[in-house]
């Protein structure tokens, strides 16, 4: 499958108009599905890595379109994360599936990426001031003298290397922006540290361990989606320290990805390094990120893979979350009908579909913009044991007749069963 | 919504792991139902526990800006092994609804909602996440799964929490 910029500019539209229904007064909310936990209770603003993409993506559409209303939609998304820093520097309700929280890593790092990102297309300074001060907020509270590095928790020794990743980007862009030289000792400490939890041979080699709790033996866990994300954050380091050992990184993250990609265009959700693997959840909408790092290397996309994130889009415009969350638990269950969780699109997965359709778009366009056409839509799924039918318009997601989301509301409404 | 908060100081455990996660559910839970039922005010009453205050600070600010045009009031007295009838420090007579968390099964009349938060099940599969943690971490995040599928349940389960949600004021049975 070829996909043409109208095809990209038809799903595009078709997001956009699926992402300002998930608009509320502070923010962009909704629920959350997750590996480590879901969210369907709180369903408010998330000040977390969701702006990242937002913010990225509609950079990306107003540089290559000139329409004002992508500008819009971008100082619409800077305002809500002004207007949601806390006196500290803190974002409100960083925590994604741990909403609402705050410190969230690597989510309040991500969203001032996207505030310095969108800031240099704009010229807008306040959103350079804003992620300033949230990461100036991020070293106090993560940053160990003691082993030179950024802890995950405050006072909790351990290395979580893509976030990792993410911070050293932040600070590369915070450095660039602010013409400040003195934040590129966080970026070299954070980007090191991903190289350190890098595996170096055997049928892995290349990936990157999630956790060490000892910053020092990584724990053999190896999720592609977490190694896609740590790829653009290399090169640009690449970049501003003009190393090659960087580059060099990526290229064999790369080669993880290519080695682990399945027939179908997706990536299992952990493969451990004693060779056993998490198959499921497989991410949707998430796969976006993976075949972002594909991109940012200068490499096409597998076909197959943008082909399968294309052909998943919802008659809503939104993207759905992945397969196989019933799988989580229990290896054997049924895949059909999917579980609500699989069905359900979340903000925080989409905008990783903004960013990379968004990046993907050829510049000048030359066709007209579309107008999106969205629809409601139901559809069979599991949801704790029981078939129910789940329906999304544009204004709520249902779950059978005990469950519901309103996309304007900051709480769910029913029994959870 | 209004929310008002009162602590009282408890042998209150530190607010880690499953803890946590359980003022987590706890907090989601009350303020999930409270908007459901257009509630114009919350009244909380909880440990004194710089981490539950910071709980409970976050979900204001999700609220604190709504209006349903409702007017029932609710009491959350989420302070375990304590009675609001007995302690005077809340008044829950002119409540419309009332929260209770509990650590022992009690027969509540007017009942709305159940909930049981960390289940025996949860903290079993739990069990399995600390004997397995240093040597098979794939079986690890398994139990993992488990344990965060089981870790909340509607209705009554043996639990280290049990969330009521009842109208207006009546006595315990």
């Amino acid at each position: 499958m070829t996909v043409s910029s109208k095809h990209l500019m038809d799903a595009l539209a078709r997001l956009d108009a699926w992402l300002q229904t998930m608009r509320q007064d502070k923010g962009y909310g909704g629920p959350v599905a997750h590996w480590w936990r879901d969210q369907f209770l709180y369903t408010g603003p998330g000040l977390d890595w969701r702006y990242e993409g937002i913010l990225v993506g509609y950079s990306e559409l107003w540089t290559k379109t000139n329409n004002p209303v992508w500008l819009q939609r971008i100082q619409q998304a800077t305002n809500d994360l002004k207007a949601g820093q806390m006196a500290d520097g803190n974002f409100m309700m960083s925590e994604f599936e741990r909403n609402p929280g705050t410190l969230g890593t690597p989510h309040e790092a991500a969203a001032s990426l996207g505030l310095l990102k969108s800031s240099v297309l704009t010229g807008d300074e306040k959103g350079v001031v804003a992620a300033r001060r949230n990461i100036s907020h991020l070293i106090s509270q993560l940053w160990d003298p003691d082993s030179h590095g950024f802890n995950d928790r405050p006072s909790t020794p351990g290395r979580v290397p893509n976030k990792l990743a993410t911070l050293s980007h932040a600070l590369c862009l915070l450095a660039e922006s602010t013409g400040d030289t003195s934040w590129l000792d966080y970026t070299r400490a954070a980007i090191d540290d991903v190289l350190r939890f890098q595996v170096p041979e055997g049928q892995y080699a290349g990936a990157i361990h999630q956790y060490a709790a000892d910053n020092r033996h990584g724990d053999g866990r190896l999720f592609p989606f977490y190694n896609a994300r740590c790829v653009e954050p290399l090169v640009v380091a690449s970049r501003v320290f003009e190393e090659t050992k960087y580059l060099a990184a990526a290229e064999k993250i790369m080669g993880f990805l290519e080695h682990t990609m399945t027939p179908e265009g997706l990536w299992p959700q952990i493969c451990y390094l004693s060779g056993k693997r998490a198959e499921y959840p497989r991410w949707i909408a998430g796969t976006a990120d993976i075949l972002y790092a594909f991109h940012v290397m200068g490499r096409s996309v597998p076909p197959i893979s943008l082909e399968r994130l294309l052909t998943s889009q919802l008659p809503s415009g939104g993207f759905p979350t992945g397969v196989g969350f019933s799988r989580k638990a229990h290896s054997r269950a049924s895949l059909i009908p999917p579980d609500y969780r699989d069905m359900t699109p979340v903000t925080g997965w989409n905008d990783k579909v903004l960013r990379l359709l968004a990046s993907l778009l050829p510049s000048p366009l030359a066709d007209e913009w579309p107008v999106p056409q969205t629809e409601a839509y139901s559809h069979q799924v599991r949801m704790n044991g029981h078939t129910i039918v789940f329906t999304e318009t544009a204004e709520r997601f249902g779950y059978g007749t005990q469950w519901s989301i309103v996309k304007s509301e900051p709480w769910a409404r029913g029994i959870i069963s | 919504m209004n929310v008002e908060v009162v602590t009282m100081p408890t042998t209150q455990a530190r607010l880690v792991g499953p803890e946590e996660l359980s003022w987590h559910y706890i907090m989601d839970l009350i303020f999930a139902q409270s908007y459901q039922l257009k509630c114009q005010l919350l009244n909380l009453v909880i440990p004194d526990s710089p981490a539950l205050r910071t709980m409970v600070e976050l979900r204001r600010y999700s609220v604190d800006s709504l209006t349903q045009g409702g007017s029932p009031k609710a009491l959350a007295w989420c302070v375990p092994g304590t009675s609001q009838v007995s302690n005077g420090q809340s008044d829950s007579s002119d409540c419309d609804y009332i929260f209770s968390l509990s650590s022992e099964p009690f027969n509540v009349s007017k009942l709305l909602s159940q909930y049981s938060i960390w289940t025996y099940k949860a903290r079993m599969w739990g069990l399995g996440i600390r004997l397995t943690d240093s040597w098979n971490i794939a079986m690890r995040d398994r139990f993992m799964n488990r344990a965060n599928e089981n870790f909340v349940r509607p209705g009554y389960h043996p639990a280290h929490y049990h969330l009521y949600l009842r109208e207006k004021a009546e006595p315990l049975a």
